[in-house]
Protein backbone atom coordinates (compact mmCIF):
# COMPACT_ATOMS: atom_id res chain seq x y z
CA UNK A 1 0.00 0.00 0.00
CA UNK A 2 2.78 2.41 0.79
CA UNK A 3 6.05 2.68 -0.91
CA UNK A 4 8.67 5.03 0.18
CA UNK A 5 12.07 5.93 -0.91
CA UNK A 6 14.50 8.28 0.61
CA UNK A 7 16.07 10.75 -1.73
CA UNK A 8 18.78 13.24 -1.05
CA UNK A 9 18.49 16.47 0.88
CA UNK A 10 16.39 14.77 3.45
CA UNK A 11 13.33 14.31 1.40
CA UNK A 12 11.21 11.22 1.21
CA UNK A 13 9.26 10.21 -1.80
CA UNK A 14 6.20 8.63 -0.37
CA UNK A 15 3.96 6.68 -2.66
CA UNK A 16 0.57 6.02 -1.20
CA UNK A 17 -1.85 3.71 -2.87
CA UNK A 18 -5.37 3.73 -1.55
CA UNK A 19 -7.35 0.48 -1.32
CA UNK A 20 -10.61 0.17 -3.29
CA UNK A 21 -13.09 0.14 -0.43
CA UNK A 22 -11.54 3.24 1.07
CA UNK A 23 -11.84 4.93 -2.28
CA UNK A 24 -15.50 4.03 -2.62
CA UNK A 25 -16.24 5.27 0.84
CA UNK A 26 -14.51 8.51 0.11
CA UNK A 27 -16.28 8.86 -3.22
CA UNK A 28 -19.60 8.40 -1.52
CA UNK A 29 -18.77 11.04 1.05
CA UNK A 30 -17.56 13.35 -1.65
CA UNK A 31 -20.80 12.93 -3.58
CA UNK A 32 -22.85 13.68 -0.54
CA UNK A 33 -20.86 16.81 0.08
CA UNK A 34 -20.91 18.02 -3.49
CA UNK A 35 -24.56 17.25 -4.21
CA UNK A 36 -25.56 19.92 -1.73
CA UNK A 37 -23.88 22.55 -3.82
CA UNK A 38 -24.64 21.64 -7.42
CA UNK A 39 -27.73 22.78 -9.19
CA UNK A 40 -29.14 20.10 -11.50
CA UNK A 41 -32.25 21.29 -13.38
CA UNK A 42 -35.31 19.43 -12.24
CA UNK A 43 -33.90 18.73 -8.79
CA UNK A 44 -33.72 20.63 -5.57
CA UNK A 45 -30.22 21.13 -4.20
CA UNK A 46 -28.97 18.00 -2.55
CA UNK A 47 -31.62 15.78 -4.12
CA UNK A 48 -30.04 14.84 -7.44
CA UNK A 49 -29.05 11.21 -7.86
CA UNK A 50 -25.34 10.46 -7.97
CA UNK A 51 -25.33 9.39 -11.58
CA UNK A 52 -26.86 12.66 -12.67
CA UNK A 53 -24.47 14.69 -10.57
CA UNK A 54 -21.58 12.84 -12.13
CA UNK A 55 -22.91 13.55 -15.60
CA UNK A 56 -23.60 17.12 -14.72
CA UNK A 57 -20.33 18.24 -13.19
CA UNK A 58 -18.05 15.50 -14.40
CA UNK A 59 -16.84 12.52 -12.50
CA UNK A 60 -13.43 14.13 -11.99
CA UNK A 61 -14.80 16.71 -9.64
CA UNK A 62 -16.11 14.09 -7.28
CA UNK A 63 -12.92 12.08 -7.52
CA UNK A 64 -10.85 15.15 -6.72
CA UNK A 65 -13.00 15.95 -3.75
CA UNK A 66 -12.68 12.39 -2.54
CA UNK A 67 -8.93 12.52 -2.90
CA UNK A 68 -8.77 15.72 -0.96
CA UNK A 69 -10.62 14.03 1.87
CA UNK A 70 -8.67 10.86 1.55
CA UNK A 71 -5.15 12.18 1.43
CA UNK A 72 -4.61 13.63 4.91
CA UNK A 73 -5.76 10.38 6.48
CA UNK A 74 -3.68 8.17 4.26
CA UNK A 75 -0.71 10.45 4.69
CA UNK A 76 -0.96 10.27 8.44
CA UNK A 77 -1.19 6.51 8.33
CA UNK A 78 1.72 6.17 5.98
CA UNK A 79 3.83 8.35 8.23
CA UNK A 80 3.08 6.34 11.35
CA UNK A 81 3.62 3.10 9.55
CA UNK A 82 7.07 4.08 8.39
CA UNK A 83 7.95 6.23 11.33
CA UNK A 84 8.62 9.25 9.21
CA UNK A 85 8.72 12.62 10.90
CA UNK A 86 8.04 15.36 8.45
CA UNK A 87 9.46 18.77 9.13
CA UNK A 88 7.20 20.81 6.92
CA UNK A 89 4.14 20.31 4.80
CA UNK A 90 4.71 17.82 2.01
CA UNK A 91 4.63 18.62 -1.62
CA UNK A 92 1.92 16.35 -2.95
CA UNK A 93 1.42 15.19 -6.43
CA UNK A 94 -1.33 12.91 -7.64
CA UNK A 95 0.38 10.26 -9.67
CA UNK A 96 -2.62 8.27 -10.76
CA UNK A 97 -6.33 8.76 -10.43
CA UNK A 98 -7.82 5.34 -10.47
CA UNK A 99 -6.94 3.81 -8.13
CA UNK A 100 -5.44 6.92 -6.59
CA UNK A 101 -1.72 6.89 -6.06
CA UNK A 102 -0.10 9.85 -4.37
CA UNK A 103 3.45 10.89 -4.58
CA UNK A 104 4.39 13.06 -1.66
CA UNK A 105 7.75 14.70 -1.29
CA UNK A 106 8.16 15.01 2.42
CA UNK A 107 10.83 17.25 3.91
CA UNK A 108 12.40 15.48 6.84
CA UNK A 109 14.01 16.60 10.04
CA UNK A 110 17.48 17.84 9.30
CA UNK A 111 20.16 15.33 9.84
CA UNK A 112 23.12 16.64 11.73
CA UNK A 113 26.26 14.74 12.29
CA UNK A 114 28.66 16.78 14.29
CA UNK A 115 31.52 14.50 13.48
CA UNK A 116 34.35 14.55 15.94
CA UNK A 117 33.46 17.99 17.13
CA UNK A 118 35.46 17.68 20.31
CA UNK A 119 38.58 17.45 18.21
CA UNK A 120 37.98 20.80 16.60
CA UNK A 121 40.50 23.31 17.86
CA UNK A 122 40.50 26.95 17.15
CA UNK A 123 43.13 29.32 18.38
CA UNK A 124 41.83 32.44 19.89
CA UNK A 125 43.21 35.39 18.03
CA UNK A 126 42.81 38.26 20.30
CA UNK A 127 44.39 41.56 19.63
CA UNK A 128 46.08 42.59 22.82
CA UNK A 129 45.33 46.10 23.82
CA UNK A 130 48.62 47.97 24.07
CA UNK A 131 49.41 51.38 25.42
CA UNK A 132 49.58 52.62 21.85
CA UNK A 133 46.00 51.58 21.26
CA UNK A 134 44.91 53.39 24.36
CA UNK A 135 46.88 56.48 23.45
CA UNK A 136 45.50 56.63 19.95
CA UNK A 137 42.00 56.13 21.27
CA UNK A 138 42.53 58.99 23.67
CA UNK A 139 43.95 61.07 20.83
CA UNK A 140 40.78 60.48 18.89
CA UNK A 141 38.79 61.65 21.86
CA UNK A 142 40.94 64.76 22.14
CA UNK A 143 40.60 65.42 18.43
CA UNK A 144 36.86 65.42 18.80
CA UNK A 145 37.15 67.96 21.59
CA UNK A 146 39.66 70.23 19.77
CA UNK A 147 39.12 73.95 19.73
CA UNK A 148 40.59 76.59 17.42
CA UNK A 149 42.61 79.22 19.20
CA UNK A 150 43.89 82.42 17.55
CA UNK A 151 47.70 82.68 17.53
CA UNK A 152 50.01 85.60 16.92
CA UNK A 153 52.56 83.97 14.63
CA UNK A 154 53.08 83.14 10.97
CA UNK A 155 50.92 80.35 9.59
CA UNK A 156 52.23 76.85 9.76
CA UNK A 157 51.01 73.66 8.24
CA UNK A 158 48.29 72.21 10.37
CA UNK A 159 47.01 75.64 11.31
CA UNK A 160 43.65 77.06 10.38
CA UNK A 161 43.53 80.43 8.68
CA UNK A 162 40.62 82.81 8.40
CA UNK A 163 41.01 84.13 4.87
CA UNK A 164 39.56 86.58 2.39
CA UNK A 165 40.18 85.04 -0.98
CA UNK A 166 39.67 86.42 -4.43
CA UNK A 167 40.90 84.27 -7.28
CA UNK A 168 40.61 84.98 -10.99
CA UNK A 169 41.55 83.18 -14.15
CA UNK A 170 41.82 85.42 -17.20
CA UNK A 171 39.84 88.14 -15.41
CA UNK A 172 37.11 85.73 -14.60
CA UNK A 173 36.38 85.36 -10.90
CA UNK A 174 36.40 81.77 -9.88
CA UNK A 175 36.58 82.11 -6.14
CA UNK A 176 35.46 84.89 -3.86
CA UNK A 177 35.14 84.40 -0.14
CA UNK A 178 35.42 86.48 2.94
CA UNK A 179 36.33 85.10 6.31
CA UNK A 180 36.50 81.45 5.38
CA UNK A 181 38.25 79.01 7.63
CA UNK A 182 40.94 77.11 5.79
CA UNK A 183 43.09 74.30 7.06
CA UNK A 184 46.64 74.33 5.81
CA UNK A 185 47.44 70.82 4.75
CA UNK A 186 50.85 70.20 3.32
CA UNK A 187 50.45 69.03 -0.28
CA UNK A 188 46.71 69.80 -0.12
CA UNK A 189 44.79 69.92 -3.37
CA UNK A 190 42.13 72.39 -2.33
CA UNK A 191 41.25 74.75 -3.77
CA UNK A 192 44.28 74.66 -6.09
CA UNK A 193 47.42 72.64 -5.52
CA UNK A 194 50.08 74.83 -4.01
CA UNK A 195 47.64 77.16 -2.30
CA UNK A 196 48.55 76.06 1.20
CA UNK A 197 52.25 76.30 0.40
CA UNK A 198 51.73 79.82 -0.95
CA UNK A 199 50.14 81.19 2.18
CA UNK A 200 52.25 79.40 4.73
CA UNK A 201 54.35 81.88 6.67
CA UNK A 202 51.84 84.70 6.36
CA UNK A 203 50.68 86.38 9.52
CA UNK A 204 47.39 87.88 10.55
CA UNK A 205 46.50 91.04 8.64
CA UNK A 206 48.95 90.32 5.82
CA UNK A 207 47.90 90.33 2.15
CA UNK A 208 49.53 88.60 -0.76
CA UNK A 209 49.02 88.11 -4.48
CA UNK A 210 50.37 85.11 -6.27
CA UNK A 211 49.71 83.02 -9.33
CA UNK A 212 49.23 79.29 -9.41
CA UNK A 213 49.04 77.04 -12.36
CA UNK A 214 45.86 75.03 -12.56
CA UNK A 215 46.50 71.31 -12.93
CA UNK A 216 46.19 69.83 -16.42
CA UNK A 217 43.48 67.43 -15.33
CA UNK A 218 41.26 69.96 -13.61
CA UNK A 219 37.67 68.89 -13.25
CA UNK A 220 36.54 71.96 -15.20
CA UNK A 221 38.26 71.47 -18.56
CA UNK A 222 38.06 75.19 -19.55
CA UNK A 223 40.22 76.14 -16.58
CA UNK A 224 42.73 73.30 -16.78
CA UNK A 225 46.35 74.33 -17.14
CA UNK A 226 45.64 78.08 -16.88
CA UNK A 227 47.22 80.62 -14.59
CA UNK A 228 45.21 81.53 -11.56
CA UNK A 229 45.75 84.88 -9.88
CA UNK A 230 45.00 84.79 -6.20
CA UNK A 231 44.59 87.72 -3.83
CA UNK A 232 44.65 86.54 -0.29
CA UNK A 233 44.32 88.40 2.97
CA UNK A 234 44.91 86.52 6.14
CA UNK A 235 42.58 87.84 8.81
CA UNK A 236 43.71 85.59 11.55
CA UNK A 237 45.87 82.59 12.12
CA UNK A 238 44.38 79.92 14.28
CA UNK A 239 45.84 76.88 15.85
CA UNK A 240 44.04 73.71 16.57
CA UNK A 241 44.35 73.14 20.26
CA UNK A 242 43.67 69.76 21.67
CA UNK A 243 42.48 69.56 25.23
CA UNK A 244 45.35 69.08 27.58
CA UNK A 245 45.84 65.49 28.64
CA UNK A 246 44.96 65.50 32.28
CA UNK A 247 42.25 65.50 34.88
CA UNK A 248 40.68 68.59 33.33
CA UNK A 249 39.89 66.74 30.16
CA UNK A 250 38.68 63.69 32.04
CA UNK A 251 36.20 65.83 33.93
CA UNK A 252 34.62 66.92 30.66
CA UNK A 253 33.70 63.28 30.16
CA UNK A 254 32.50 62.79 33.69
CA UNK A 255 35.56 61.07 35.11
CA UNK A 256 37.26 62.21 38.28
CA UNK A 257 40.77 61.84 37.00
CA UNK A 258 42.62 61.15 33.81
CA UNK A 259 43.75 57.78 35.07
CA UNK A 260 40.16 56.70 35.47
CA UNK A 261 39.40 57.80 31.94
CA UNK A 262 42.40 55.97 30.65
CA UNK A 263 41.42 52.88 32.55
CA UNK A 264 37.94 53.04 31.16
CA UNK A 265 39.14 53.49 27.60
CA UNK A 266 41.49 50.58 28.07
CA UNK A 267 38.84 48.28 29.43
CA UNK A 268 36.41 49.31 26.70
CA UNK A 269 38.97 48.46 24.08
CA UNK A 270 39.75 45.20 25.80
CA UNK A 271 36.17 44.10 26.04
CA UNK A 272 35.60 45.02 22.44
CA UNK A 273 38.64 43.05 21.38
CA UNK A 274 37.47 40.15 23.51
CA UNK A 275 34.02 40.28 21.98
CA UNK A 276 35.44 40.38 18.48
CA UNK A 277 37.80 37.54 19.20
CA UNK A 278 34.97 35.48 20.61
CA UNK A 279 32.73 36.09 17.63
CA UNK A 280 35.54 35.16 15.30
CA UNK A 281 36.35 32.13 17.36
CA UNK A 282 32.76 30.91 17.33
CA UNK A 283 32.59 31.55 13.62
CA UNK A 284 35.63 29.46 12.87
CA UNK A 285 34.58 26.81 15.37
CA UNK A 286 31.24 26.41 13.64
CA UNK A 287 32.97 26.33 10.30
CA UNK A 288 35.31 23.68 11.64
CA UNK A 289 32.51 21.52 12.90
CA UNK A 290 30.57 21.95 9.69
CA UNK A 291 33.62 20.88 7.71
CA UNK A 292 34.17 17.82 9.91
CA UNK A 293 30.57 16.71 10.09
CA UNK A 294 27.57 16.67 7.83
CA UNK A 295 24.49 18.78 7.99
CA UNK A 296 21.66 17.81 5.73
CA UNK A 297 18.37 19.58 5.54
CA UNK A 298 15.54 19.81 3.05
CA UNK A 299 15.68 22.78 0.68
CA UNK A 300 12.24 23.83 1.85
CA UNK A 301 13.87 24.89 5.09
CA UNK A 302 16.23 27.14 3.25
CA UNK A 303 13.37 28.78 1.41
CA UNK A 304 11.61 29.43 4.66
CA UNK A 305 14.75 30.94 6.15
CA UNK A 306 15.03 33.20 3.13
CA UNK A 307 11.47 34.32 3.74
CA UNK A 308 12.41 35.17 7.30
CA UNK A 309 15.51 37.04 6.23
CA UNK A 310 13.54 38.94 3.68
CA UNK A 311 10.95 40.15 6.14
CA UNK A 312 13.73 41.01 8.57
CA UNK A 313 15.42 43.06 5.89
CA UNK A 314 12.18 44.77 5.00
CA UNK A 315 11.61 45.68 8.61
CA UNK A 316 15.15 46.92 8.99
CA UNK A 317 14.65 49.36 6.16
CA UNK A 318 11.46 50.50 7.79
CA UNK A 319 8.86 48.87 5.60
CA UNK A 320 5.79 47.37 7.09
CA UNK A 321 5.84 44.26 4.94
CA UNK A 322 7.87 42.55 2.28
CA UNK A 323 5.58 43.71 -0.52
CA UNK A 324 6.27 47.37 0.20
CA UNK A 325 9.96 46.69 0.39
CA UNK A 326 9.95 44.89 -2.94
CA UNK A 327 8.10 47.76 -4.54
CA UNK A 328 10.79 50.19 -3.45
CA UNK A 329 13.72 47.98 -4.25
CA UNK A 330 14.95 47.97 -7.80
CA UNK A 331 15.88 44.33 -7.87
CA UNK A 332 13.53 41.51 -8.74
CA UNK A 333 12.40 39.23 -5.95
CA UNK A 334 14.15 36.23 -7.43
CA UNK A 335 17.51 37.95 -7.39
CA UNK A 336 17.11 39.16 -3.83
CA UNK A 337 16.22 35.67 -2.76
CA UNK A 338 19.25 34.23 -4.50
CA UNK A 339 21.47 36.82 -2.85
CA UNK A 340 20.15 35.84 0.54
CA UNK A 341 20.56 32.13 -0.09
CA UNK A 342 24.17 31.72 1.10
CA UNK A 343 23.41 33.64 4.27
CA UNK A 344 20.31 31.58 4.87
CA UNK A 345 22.34 28.45 4.34
CA UNK A 346 24.97 29.43 6.89
CA UNK A 347 22.36 30.48 9.38
CA UNK A 348 20.57 27.17 9.12
CA UNK A 349 23.78 25.19 9.33
CA UNK A 350 24.96 27.14 12.36
CA UNK A 351 21.59 26.92 14.04
CA UNK A 352 21.38 23.19 13.47
CA UNK A 353 24.90 22.60 14.69
CA UNK A 354 24.26 24.60 17.83
CA UNK A 355 21.02 22.88 18.67
CA UNK A 356 22.59 19.50 18.03
CA UNK A 357 25.55 20.51 20.12
CA UNK A 358 23.26 21.50 22.96
CA UNK A 359 21.72 18.04 22.88
CA UNK A 360 25.06 16.29 22.55
CA UNK A 361 26.47 18.21 25.46
CA UNK A 362 23.34 17.77 27.52
CA UNK A 363 22.74 21.46 27.95
CA UNK A 364 19.38 21.94 29.48
CA UNK A 365 17.64 24.97 30.74
CA UNK A 366 15.47 24.46 33.75
CA UNK A 367 12.57 26.56 34.91
CA UNK A 368 14.74 27.85 37.69
CA UNK A 369 17.31 29.04 35.17
CA UNK A 370 14.65 30.95 33.33
CA UNK A 371 13.39 32.45 36.57
CA UNK A 372 16.87 33.62 37.47
CA UNK A 373 17.38 35.14 34.09
CA UNK A 374 14.04 36.89 34.28
CA UNK A 375 14.99 38.35 37.65
CA UNK A 376 18.18 39.59 36.06
CA UNK A 377 16.27 41.21 33.26
CA UNK A 378 13.88 42.76 35.75
CA UNK A 379 16.77 44.28 37.58
CA UNK A 380 17.72 46.25 34.48
CA UNK A 381 14.33 47.69 33.72
CA UNK A 382 12.59 50.72 35.14
CA UNK A 383 8.99 49.70 34.76
CA UNK A 384 9.23 46.52 36.74
CA UNK A 385 5.54 45.76 36.97
CA UNK A 386 4.97 45.86 33.26
CA UNK A 387 8.14 43.94 32.55
CA UNK A 388 7.12 41.25 34.96
CA UNK A 389 3.77 40.89 33.26
CA UNK A 390 5.38 40.73 29.87
CA UNK A 391 7.95 38.19 30.94
CA UNK A 392 5.29 35.97 32.42
CA UNK A 393 3.90 35.27 28.94
CA UNK A 394 4.68 31.68 27.97
CA UNK A 395 6.12 32.68 24.60
CA UNK A 396 8.41 35.20 26.21
CA UNK A 397 9.55 32.64 28.74
CA UNK A 398 10.15 30.26 25.90
CA UNK A 399 12.27 32.76 24.04
CA UNK A 400 14.22 33.64 27.18
CA UNK A 401 14.92 29.95 27.67
CA UNK A 402 15.90 29.66 24.04
CA UNK A 403 18.36 32.50 24.31
CA UNK A 404 19.79 31.16 27.50
CA UNK A 405 20.29 27.81 25.86
CA UNK A 406 22.03 29.37 22.90
CA UNK A 407 24.36 31.44 25.02
CA UNK A 408 25.29 28.47 27.20
CA UNK A 409 25.86 26.36 24.14
CA UNK A 410 28.09 29.05 22.73
CA UNK A 411 30.03 29.18 25.98
CA UNK A 412 30.46 25.45 25.84
CA UNK A 413 31.50 25.59 22.23
CA UNK A 414 34.13 28.16 23.04
CA UNK A 415 35.50 26.12 25.89
CA UNK A 416 35.57 22.97 23.76
CA UNK A 417 37.47 24.45 20.89
CA UNK A 418 39.93 26.23 23.13
CA UNK A 419 40.23 23.21 25.40
CA UNK A 420 39.33 25.20 28.39
CA UNK A 421 37.78 23.88 31.47
CA UNK A 422 34.03 24.35 30.96
CA UNK A 423 33.78 26.46 34.06
CA UNK A 424 36.56 28.91 33.33
CA UNK A 425 34.74 30.66 30.55
CA UNK A 426 35.63 34.26 31.07
CA UNK A 427 39.29 33.50 30.75
CA UNK A 428 40.80 35.60 28.03
CA UNK A 429 44.27 34.31 27.23
CA UNK A 430 44.63 32.74 23.90
CA UNK A 431 46.09 29.47 22.83
CA UNK A 432 46.23 27.88 26.24
CA UNK A 433 46.87 24.20 25.78
CA UNK A 434 45.55 22.55 28.86
CA UNK A 435 46.36 18.87 28.67
CA UNK A 436 43.22 17.53 30.31
CA UNK A 437 40.16 16.80 28.20
CA UNK A 438 37.06 18.80 28.96
CA UNK A 439 34.75 17.05 31.35
CA UNK A 440 31.57 15.51 30.02
CA UNK A 441 29.35 16.40 32.89
CA UNK A 442 28.21 19.90 33.55
CA UNK B 1 -45.82 9.12 -37.00
CA UNK B 2 -42.17 8.37 -36.45
CA UNK B 3 -41.35 7.14 -32.98
CA UNK B 4 -38.92 9.96 -32.38
CA UNK B 5 -41.65 12.42 -33.17
CA UNK B 6 -43.81 10.83 -30.53
CA UNK B 7 -41.23 10.80 -27.73
CA UNK B 8 -39.87 14.33 -27.52
CA UNK B 9 -37.61 14.00 -24.50
CA UNK B 10 -37.38 12.24 -21.18
CA UNK B 11 -38.35 14.31 -18.16
CA UNK B 12 -35.56 14.14 -15.68
CA UNK B 13 -36.70 15.64 -12.45
CA UNK B 14 -36.72 14.77 -8.82
CA UNK B 15 -40.23 13.47 -9.12
CA UNK B 16 -39.39 11.37 -12.18
CA UNK B 17 -36.35 10.00 -10.37
CA UNK B 18 -38.56 8.89 -7.50
CA UNK B 19 -40.99 7.21 -9.89
CA UNK B 20 -38.20 5.11 -11.33
CA UNK B 21 -38.38 3.07 -8.16
CA UNK B 22 -41.81 1.93 -9.34
CA UNK B 23 -40.50 1.10 -12.84
CA UNK B 24 -42.15 4.27 -14.13
CA UNK B 25 -40.46 6.55 -16.64
CA UNK B 26 -41.68 9.98 -17.61
CA UNK B 27 -41.54 11.57 -21.07
CA UNK B 28 -42.76 14.58 -22.85
CA UNK B 29 -44.66 13.28 -25.89
CA UNK B 30 -46.35 14.78 -28.92
CA UNK B 31 -49.68 16.43 -28.12
CA UNK B 32 -51.37 14.37 -30.78
CA UNK B 33 -50.04 11.05 -29.56
CA UNK B 34 -52.27 8.63 -27.69
CA UNK B 35 -51.44 5.98 -25.13
CA UNK B 36 -51.19 3.22 -27.70
CA UNK B 37 -48.73 5.15 -29.82
CA UNK B 38 -46.62 6.05 -26.77
CA UNK B 39 -46.53 2.43 -25.69
CA UNK B 40 -45.30 1.15 -29.02
CA UNK B 41 -42.82 4.01 -29.42
CA UNK B 42 -41.24 3.43 -26.04
CA UNK B 43 -41.09 -0.33 -26.59
CA UNK B 44 -39.35 0.15 -29.91
CA UNK B 45 -37.01 2.97 -28.88
CA UNK B 46 -35.70 1.42 -25.69
CA UNK B 47 -36.34 -2.25 -26.33
CA UNK B 48 -38.43 -2.74 -23.22
CA UNK B 49 -41.90 -4.09 -22.37
CA UNK B 50 -44.49 -1.46 -21.40
CA UNK B 51 -47.27 -2.57 -19.10
CA UNK B 52 -49.11 0.69 -18.55
CA UNK B 53 -49.23 4.25 -19.85
CA UNK B 54 -50.79 7.27 -18.20
CA UNK B 55 -50.97 10.53 -20.08
CA UNK B 56 -51.72 14.02 -18.84
CA UNK B 57 -52.02 17.20 -20.81
CA UNK B 58 -50.20 19.90 -18.95
CA UNK B 59 -51.88 23.19 -19.76
CA UNK B 60 -49.72 26.07 -20.85
CA UNK B 61 -49.07 28.77 -18.32
CA UNK B 62 -49.65 32.47 -18.63
CA UNK B 63 -46.38 34.26 -19.06
CA UNK B 64 -45.81 37.96 -19.53
CA UNK B 65 -44.41 39.12 -22.78
CA UNK B 66 -43.98 42.85 -22.55
CA UNK B 67 -47.29 44.38 -21.57
CA UNK B 68 -49.40 41.37 -22.42
CA UNK B 69 -49.90 37.97 -20.88
CA UNK B 70 -49.51 35.22 -23.44
CA UNK B 71 -50.00 31.54 -22.80
CA UNK B 72 -47.15 29.08 -23.26
CA UNK B 73 -47.96 25.96 -25.21
CA UNK B 74 -49.70 23.10 -23.54
CA UNK B 75 -47.90 19.76 -23.74
CA UNK B 76 -48.50 16.14 -23.04
CA UNK B 77 -46.74 14.13 -20.39
CA UNK B 78 -46.69 10.37 -20.45
CA UNK B 79 -45.87 8.20 -17.46
CA UNK B 80 -44.86 4.81 -18.75
CA UNK B 81 -44.75 1.79 -16.49
CA UNK B 82 -42.33 -0.89 -17.64
CA UNK B 83 -42.34 -4.57 -16.96
CA UNK B 84 -40.52 -5.08 -13.68
CA UNK B 85 -36.83 -5.52 -14.37
CA UNK B 86 -36.71 -3.48 -17.57
CA UNK B 87 -34.80 -0.23 -17.39
CA UNK B 88 -34.15 2.74 -19.55
CA UNK B 89 -30.90 4.66 -19.54
CA UNK B 90 -31.08 8.07 -21.06
CA UNK B 91 -28.36 8.94 -23.45
CA UNK B 92 -29.07 12.52 -24.12
CA UNK B 93 -27.37 14.84 -21.73
CA UNK B 94 -29.09 16.60 -18.93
Amino acid sequence: MYKWEKIDNNKVNLEVEVPKEEVNKALDQAYRKIVKKVDVPGFRKGKAPRQLVEQHIGKETIVDEAIEQLFPDMYEKALTEHDIHPLLMPHVHLEQRNPPVFLAIVPLEPEVDLGDYRAVRVTREEETVTDEHVTSAIDRIRESQASLVPVERPLQFGDFAVLDVHATIEDQTILEHEGVSYELVEGGQMPVPGFAEAIVGMSGGESKSFTLKMPEEFRVPELAGKECLCNVTVQQARQKELPEVGDEMAKAFGFDSFDLLKERVGSDLESRAREQARTKLIQSALEGIAAGGTVEFPPALEDREIDDLLSEEARRYGYRNVEDYLKMSQRPLEQIREDLRPLAHTRIVNGLILSRLATAEGIEITDADVDNRIEELLGQSQDQERMREMLAEPQVRESVAQRLRTSRTLDRLVSIVTEHDPHGEEDTDSGSTAADEPEDDD
Amino acid sequence: MNLHDIIRRPLITEKAADLQAQDKYVFEVARTANKVQVKSAVEKAFNVKVVDVNVITIPGKMRRSGRRFVPTSSWKKAIVKLKHGDTITYFEGV
